[in-house]
């Protein structure tokens, strides 16, 4: 719900502060905090590379890549046959690496999965169930006049219906021209066939989040390439996606109080002075392509 | 409990009544004191007795009655910019006196501050107390030169604001809820027009402002920190004029006439603002078509029946309304409030008054289609009540008021339609209802010469009403969204909740000497209904929500202790003060890490409970009279919170703490034609959350605190000069038409003051990290206003 605010309040505030709002860099000095592990682990069912990244946080204005964690044991189990995937990092660079042996998929439908990380004495745990996710039915676009030369283009659509009589978490992702749309202002997910609270239960998508495939300032152009991923989420990664996206903006008025993101990685010992940070996810993902061509 | 109250309160109230049977021998000169060429009543002017060295002051319909031994008697009626009037009785039996005060010419001797009399401020026993003239707001420079009350309100001391476009204002440490705003005894939920760069109070409409900050007596009550009762002129009685404005923004016009000469009149005045208009042309292809404006009208009626009884309606409505057709976009909001008063004078001295309103604010928010996917929402909450007060003058030494107040309250928080391909779903969260009553008593006594006390006490009693549900969760962690374990249902008017609070209220004043007083006060005040807000400002779309089984009434206790002194005779007198306050504040309203706070039926789940803390000092000199005029205001100040489950349960300061507040208003005017007025405000940077680490995951760089703390850094400080001419057309002779030209001037040297300061990941290199300075008005804004009269 707020997304789409957040939306409207976007543009009344383009209008109303046409001439007089501004930003500029300024130079603070920040502190530096006591250093977190964090684990990135966002893993699909595709029968592809699955990658978990493995670091420590370092200072906000640090400017470089996180140092990553070394030596650590990393290992994803499906609780419910018993199956082990060990993750290596065989190029000694804190990305932890399972591949598919032929067409093998790490995740199974409705299955629970388990993250154990071994890493210094410390056991970091976490659990994610791969939830169903419907196929996408096709893709569209459409010609509109926008704002401006960047809002002019093509508006795509992707069309689906959510699955019906149960709660449904996704999270739709568009690859533009090869290049993944990942900035935060650009997070599309749903609740449902809409977003939370609005009973949108197996219905298609709404158009705030159908269209939202469409970068809302940059519209498609003539050629483009454009992939649609759908993936399955949980109420709690909905959540989480909901935090990066409001902390990673300038929402100016309509700013929240700046929090720490959540995480769903904890330490098994829980007096352990090593809390931690980072997020795992299981996901289904289906997915679309389509190129921009002439009318 | 309540009923057993009630009775303990009419027993009073025959004590005081039968009190007055014994002073047979005394006798009673009650009247008003009004302006002369309006008609106008004026609040708060003073009534003097030569002979006793004593006197009164009028109340908020102009008022006053004392009671005195036989004899001759010099009355002397005082108000500020006004010529002294002298009236001599022989009081052999009781009187009706009136006085028509003449407004001063010489334009050098304008006032533009209000005090009563020179001597007021340490004569009186109010504290904490700021009354403005609209006279004086219009003598401040504005934003784009137009005069607005809530704005002017913001240069005086204990008042902050988190920034500009932000809706309300905090004092002494208050959150804006907790601000009851009440125009002609109506409360306005929403003050604000334009998000908050304007107020909803047309400045031709408004007579007299008067600000409570502390020590606020019983009569009042239902919000924490402060009282802005903002009171609307009745309408010249006399003869036809009007009052009008164009500016860059909009355009006002008021007319005000008699509609039975010295019997009834009217004022009504409106403005619209026309900001969609001039953007037109930078607005282009979908912005085409936008809708940006706002209005409102505010009227008033007055009727006097006979001597004795008096009958005022008023009301307000206002809009404001935001949207483009091209992509099919609707935003509106807007308050109207309906008051309707009846004065009664049972005898001479005894006043009743009898208030009964209506109030109502409301948005509607709308996206997309109707025939194919879109969603409309509106909110509102509504208001009646009835509130009969009394005021006795048993002697001069005693001014008695009591009273009672009952408020229903009908919340909409949610009425909600959501359209998914051409398929409707009505999403409603159910109303939600309560009863707020009170009952109230205050003596202010005069003991002696030099000392003066008002004590007072109010009883509140809320009732949250069905039909409607109770929640009841389950312990949890704090911080978290807490987990529902039992829903009861409650039939339409049984009560899902109550709770009863005794708010005594006291303020004394100690006068040294001619020159200077010493004044403190107390105020315990609840508060029962509460702003649902966790942005970095107040918006239009906050909802109100009352007090329920989960969120507990808030309530503050305040001391203030201050020191008044006055140097200088008469013209050059300066008024000086220091005050001192600290206020405890219980049952603070704040959100969990991505709390919810739209179209959820639990949003109960997603609150948490604080105490806050508030102290400071306030200082201020003001120069009344001369040719130069204002103030200086400084306060030094902290307002910090404690909340389990934020900042690991430390306390932390809120987003609206400002450690140095100072602002300088001055108004010099050169000849009878030409002035000039400048304000300059300095204020620390506000609080907030810097990162002290990165996270990297999916290829965002996160900020992330590692000490998990609130408000742990400041953005840099906020200042600005702002300057304004205003030129008086020649007046021609016998012509009745007056204008005046405002050139003015807003954030002169152009800074660009920050409103937040956000952090991001560079946009053509994502590993670079910076921190942003997000101004909201980043340069200088230049505004021309035509004001006249006819």
């Amino acid at each position: 719900m707020m997304k789409i605010g957040n939306l409207i309040f976007y543009f009344l505030w383009s209008i109303l502060l046409l001439l007089t709002s501004c930003e500029k860099e300024i130079d603070i000095t920040l502190d530096e905090g006591k250093s977190q592990i964090v684990v990135d682990a966002f893993l699909t069912d595709a029968p592809s590379k699955q990658t978990i990244k493995l670091t420590n946080t370092s200072s906000y204005f640090k400017n470089s890549a996180s140092p990553a964690v070394l030596g650590a044991k990393v290992t994803v189990t499906n609780i419910n046959t018993g199956e082990i995937f060990p993750f290596v990092d065989a190029t000694n660079t804190g990305n932890y690496v399972w591949l598919p042996n032929g067409n093998n998929k790490l995740a199974k439908l409705n299955s629970t999965y388990a993250l154990s990380v071994i890493y210094k004495g410390d056991t970091l745990i976490s659990e994610s169930k791969l939830n169903p996710v419907p196929a996408i039915d096709s893709l569209s676009y459409e010609y509109k006049e926008g704002i401006n030369d960047s809002q002019t283009g093509y508006i795509a659509s992707f069309w689906a219906t959510d699955i019906p009589k149960r709660a449904d978490f996704y999270w739709i992702r568009t690859t533009r021209n090869d290049t993944l749309m990942n900035e935060p202002r650009y997070l599309n997910f749903a609740w449902d066939a809409a977003f939370e609270g609005w009973n949108a239960d197996g219905v298609q998508f709404f158009e705030g989040v159908r269209k939202a495939i469409t970068p809302f300032d940059k519209s498609f152009k003539i050629g483009d390439r454009l992939k649609v991923q759908l993936y399955s989420i949980n109420e709690k990664t909905y959540r989480y996606l909901f935090q990066v996206q409001f902390q990673m903006t300038n929402n100016g008025l309509f700013a929240q109080p700046t929090a720490n993101i959540p995480t769903n990685i904890t330490n098994k010992n829980k007096k352990s002075a090593n809390k931690p940070l980072g997020w795992f996810l299981m996901s289904a993902v289906v997915e679309k392509s389509i190129t921009i061509k002439k009318k | 409990m309540q009923n057993y109250l009630s009775k303990g309160f009419l027993v009073m109230i025959l004590v005081f009544l039968g009190g007055n049977l014994y002073a047979q021998e005394k006798l009673t000169i009650s009247g008003y004191v009004k302006n002369a060429t309006s008609g106008e009543e004026q609040i708060g002017a003073s009534i003097y007795v030569k002979e006793l060295g004593n006197g009164t002051t009028t109340n908020a319909y102009g008022f006053f009655s004392i009671t005195l031994p036989k004899g001759t008697y010099t009355l002397v009626a005082t108000y500020v910019g006004y010529e002294t009037l002298t009236k001599s009785v022989e009081l052999s039996e009781s009187v009706k006196l009136n006085f028509e005060l003449v407004e001063k010419s010489n334009q050098l001797k304008e006032v533009i501050v209000k005090a009563d009399k020179p001597e007021n401020n340490i004569e009186n026993i109010e504290m904490s107390v700021n009354k403005l003239e609209i006279k004086t707001i219009q003598k401040m420079p504005a934003l784009l030169g137009e005069v607005d009350v809530v704005k002017s309100i913001q240069l005086l001391p204990g008042v902050a604001t988190v920034g500009e476009g932000a809706s309300g204002f905090n004092v002494r440490g208050g959150a804006i809820d907790q601000n009851l705003v009440l125009l002609d005894e109506a409360p306005v939920y929403n003050s604000s027009h334009l998000f908050g760069f304007f107020s909803v109070f047309n400045p031709d409409a408004v007579k007299n402002i008067s600000l409570v900050k502390g020590g606020i007596p019983a009569q009042f009550g239902g919000r924490l920190s402060s009282i802005l009762d903002v009171r609307m002129k009745e309408g010249n009685e006399k003869e036809f004029t009007a009052n009008g404005g164009i500016g860059l923004i909009f355009s006002r016009l008021s007319i005000e006439a008699p509609i039975i000469k010295d019997k009834a009149s009217f004022i009504l005045a409106g403005r619209r603002s026309y900001i969609d208009v001039l953007a037109k042309p930078f607005l282009k292809r979908e912005l085409k078509d936008s809708k940006l404006h706002f209005y409102d009208l505010t009227a008033k009626v007055n009727y006097k029946l006979n001597e004795n009884n008096r009958l005022f309606l008023s009301g307000y409505f206002g809009k404001d309304a935001f949207g483009g057709s091209a992509t099919i976009l609707g935003f509106d909001w807007g308050n109207s409030t309906a008051t309707l008063r009846w004065n009664h004078i049972f005898n001479q001295k005894l006043f009743f008054n009898f208030t009964t309103f209506y109030s109502k604010y409301d948005y509607f928010l709308q996206n997309g289609k109707s025939t194919t996917d879109g969603f409309e929402w509106n909110s509102s909450i509504i208001n009646y009540s009835v509130k009969p007060e009394f005021v006795y003058y048993p002697n001069p030494n005693n001014t008695i008021k009591f009273g009672a107040q009952s408020l229903f309250y009908n919340f909409t928080p949610f009425d909600a339609k959501v359209i998914i391909l051409g398929k409707s779903s009505d999403l409603k969260l159910a109303d939600k209802f309560a009863l707020e009553s009170s009952v109230f008593i205050e003596n202010e006594q005069k003991i002696s010469n030099s000392l003066s006390i008002n004590y007072g006490l109010r009883y509140s009693n809320y009732r949250y009403l069905g039909a409607g549900k109770s929640y009841h969760f389950r312990d949890g962690v704090a911080g978290e969204r807490k987990i529902l374990s039992e829903t009861n249902t409650y039939k339409s008017g049984e009560t899902i909740e109550q709770y009863g609070n005794f708010e005594p209220r006291f303020a004394l004043k100690y006068q040294i000497n001619e020159n200077s007083a010493v004044k403190a006060s107390y105020n315990r005040m609840a508060q029962y209904i509460h702003l649902i807000s966790n942005t970095a400002a107040s918006l239009p779309v906050d909802i109100w929500t009352p007090s329920t089984n989960n969120i507990k009434p808030q309530i503050a206790n305040q001391v203030a202790l201050g020191y008044f002194r006055n140097f200088g005779k008469e013209e050059k007198t300066l008024e000086t003060s220091v005050e001192m306050y600290y206020k405890k504040l219980q049952n603070q309203i704040d959100y969990i890490d991505g709390a919810n706070l739209f179209l959820n039926e639990l949003i109960e789940a997603d609150l948490m409970n604080g105490n806050g803390r508030a102290y400071g000092v306030e200082f201020q000199v003001k120069k009344n009279y001369g040719a130069l005029t204002g103030w200086v205001a400084y306060t030094i100040a902290r307002t910090e919170r404690q909340v389990e489950g934020i900042n690991k349960g430390l306390w932390y300061p809120t987003r609206f703490d400002k450690l140095h507040n100072l602002n300088i208003t001055a108004a010099y005017q050169v000849s009878n034609r030409l002035s000039f007025s400048a304000n300059f405000i300095f204020n620390s940077g506000t609080p907030a959350t810097f990162p002290t680490n990165r996270i990297e995951t999916n290829g965002w760089v996160i900020p992330h605190n590692s000490e998990e703390r609130r408000n742990n850094y400041r953005i840099p400080d906020y200042h600005r000069l702002d300057i304004s001419v205003t030129l008086q057309q020649k007046q021609k002779q016998h012509k009745k038409w007056d204008g005046n030209w405002v050139f003015s001037l807003y954030n002169v040297y152009n800074r660009q003051n920050p409103f937040s300061v956000f952090f991001q990941p560079n946009k053509d290199n994502a590993q670079k990290t910076e921190a942003i300075n997000y101004s909201i008005i980043g340069s200088i804004i230049p505004g021309v206003t035509y004001n006249f009269k006819f």
